[in-house]
């Protein structure tokens, strides 16, 4: 049975008063996610007993070191339903996503190819495509949506079949509309109208929330952040098909310390250990072993669990915020797992920021803004958006604490 | 301290000098990034004195009330004192003695885009 109230007994950060009388009602899960406190003690337990640096050295620490982060990394990748040596450790989405654009987008594009994405991306899955673009030649080419809500996949399949497409990047869940793409559908679409283009899936805002496989997947490239799915800030993942890898399709787009080869005065070659070769530098064994902690801790309560709470909360809130006056939720009306993560919404007299300050002096967090969305927001006529977002420890009283703390928006407006 | 005061609201809720004037000496349009807001202003000058303001905005209640209240402040003052004025020069409009870090960049957009305008 899943209870949201037992799993919250393992994030203490959420046990406070924010404002005197005021208990904490964090909803701004899809910024961050709160960690649970198994995760920040393996991260201390490592600096406290096991911290040397990895690969380089002979004595027991490193080898404890090195150990730990090899586990850390076959733990990860499991659970994203990848080889060990298909993931790469980054700092998180938006740097796996350049590590695309560097690692193989500079080595693969020219004048004439398109890349094709959609108008619900975070500004990581698209800024990063402009600067590409700009290096390369390339055409970006953004599809729209329907409804202001979900992916128009008649323009997305007219997109496609464009000559030239050479990458195809898109969100499986959106950040700001809660919208859930249709991955296998999308795949299937690209694979049969351009069989020749990679396929990027930014997984940030799907990982904390869904089972998600790359090999089931079957796309080439995978983009997630660690610190939205109970892990620390400052690690995430790209996972990369192997065979990309071993052909050298995907170059490292870092160089120095650990992925070499042997070393000249002028050149280099560089490590055929393909984890060694894409680990330039130092890498963030403390971060890694609070992932896989995370990892494991989201294995146990059970992705299709994880799921279903999600989504009844998700679909809970639409049905309570879209009674409130003035009030619009944006984004799909939840049915059968087509929105999961968040809802946002408009108020037709308040601005966004407004909302989000009077809702937290009633204890209440949320986010306010284009939620790093400005084409969408812009496309849609939203000057800006107020969201609540969830995670695993979020519970139906939550949003009710939401709800209830509109009655001081109404009163300070006089509504 | 609750920045949500009566006072607060009512100024961005009937906004002094709105509407931008006819033949301006000065138009400035100014957005914030991280939010959207946009504030559009609009100046006679006499010299190096304002004597006229007119602006039109879209934003939270902080960068609309804020804006209202500069405008007034506006009138009469020499352009070099206005480079000077900060946020304290402001905040004591509305009783406060500081406004949050989140805050700040909606509270000062209004006297940003203006100093912009006259720089």
């Amino acid at each position: 049975m899943y209870d949201p109230h037992q799993i919250k007994k393992n994030f203490p950060i959420l046990d406070q008063e924010i404002h005197p009388g005021k208990p904490l009602v964090y909803l701004d899960s899809a910024a961050t996610s709160q960690k649970p406190k198994k995760v920040i003690e393996v991260m201390a337990h490592y600096y406290l007993n096991d911290n040397a640096n990895v690969h380089r050295g002979v004595h027991v620490l490193s080898d404890r070191a090195t150990e730990t982060w090899e586990q850390a990394k076959n733990t990860v990748a499991k659970f994203v339903g990848a080889e060990k040596d298909e993931l790469i450790f980054t700092r998180n989405t938006t740097e796996a996503i350049n590590g695309i654009a560097y690692g193989w987008g500079d080595h693969h594009l020219s004048k004439g190819d398109i890349i094709v994405t959609t108008l619900m991306e975070h500004h990581a899955n698209l800024v990063v495509w402009q600067e590409l673009c700009q290096r390369t030649g390339a055409k970006l080419e953004i599809v729209g949506l329907k409804d202001e809500a979900e992916l128009d996949l008649e323009a997305f399949t007219k997109a496609i079949k464009q000559p030239g497409v050479k990458l195809v990047a898109f969100a499986q869940v959106s950040n700001a509309l809660g919208t859930v793409n249709p991955v296998e559908k999308m795949v299937s679409l690209v694979s049969k109208h351009a069989s020749q283009a990679k396929i990027v899936l930014d997984a940030a805002q799907s990982l904390p929330h869904m089972p998600v496989n790359f090999h089931d997947l079957d796309v080439d490239f995978l983009a997630f952040s660690g610190h939205k799915m109970l892990g620390p800030m400052g690690i995430g993942g790209l996972v990369v098909k192997k065979d990309l890898l071993v052909s050298s399709e995907m170059r490292p787009w870092f160089f120095g310390g650990g992925m070499i080869q042997e070393v000249g005065e002028q050149q280099a070659s560089y490590s055929d250990d393909l984890t060694d070769l894409f680990t330039a530098g130092t890498p963030d064994v403390a971060s890694a072993i609070g992932l896989a902690e995370a990892c494991k801790f989201l294995t146990n309560l059970g992705m299709e669990n994880v799921m279903k709470h999600d989504f009844s909360l998700v679909a809970y809130a639409f049905k309570q915020l879209s009674g409130i006056k003035g009030l619009k939720v944006v984004g799909p009306r939840p049915k059968e797992f087509n929105r999961l993560g968040s809802v946002a919404f408009v108020h037709n007299q308040v601005h966004a920021h407004d909302l989000a300050q009077i809702l937290d002096s009633e204890g209440v967090a949320v986010r306010s803004g284009h939620h790093c969305t400005m084409p969408l927001h812009k496309a849609c006529g939203w000057q800006a958006t107020t969201r609540a977002s969830f995670n695993v420890y979020s519970t139906k009283e939550d949003i009710d604490a939401l709800v209830k703390a509109f009655d001081k928006v109404n009163k300070i407006f006089k509504l | 301290m609750d920045i949500y005061q009566e006072a607060l609201v009512a100024e961005a809720q009937d906004p002094q000098n709105s509407g931008l004037l006819t033949n301006p000496d000065i138009n400035h349009h100014e957005t914030n990034a991280s939010c959207g807001d946009e504030v559009t202003v609009t100046l006679k000058l006499d010299k190096n004195k304002v004597i006229e303001v007119g602006w039109e905005g879209h934003g939270c209640v902080v960068s609309q009330a804020s804006m209202s209240v500069l405008s007034e402040k506006l009138k009469g003052a020499t352009v070099a004192e206005i480079a000077k004025w900060q946020k304290q020069d402001l905040l004591p409009f509305f009783g406060m003695e500081e406004i949050s870090a989140g805050r700040e960049k909606c509270f000062m957009m209004g006297l940003r885009a203006t100093q912009k305008a006259l720089g």
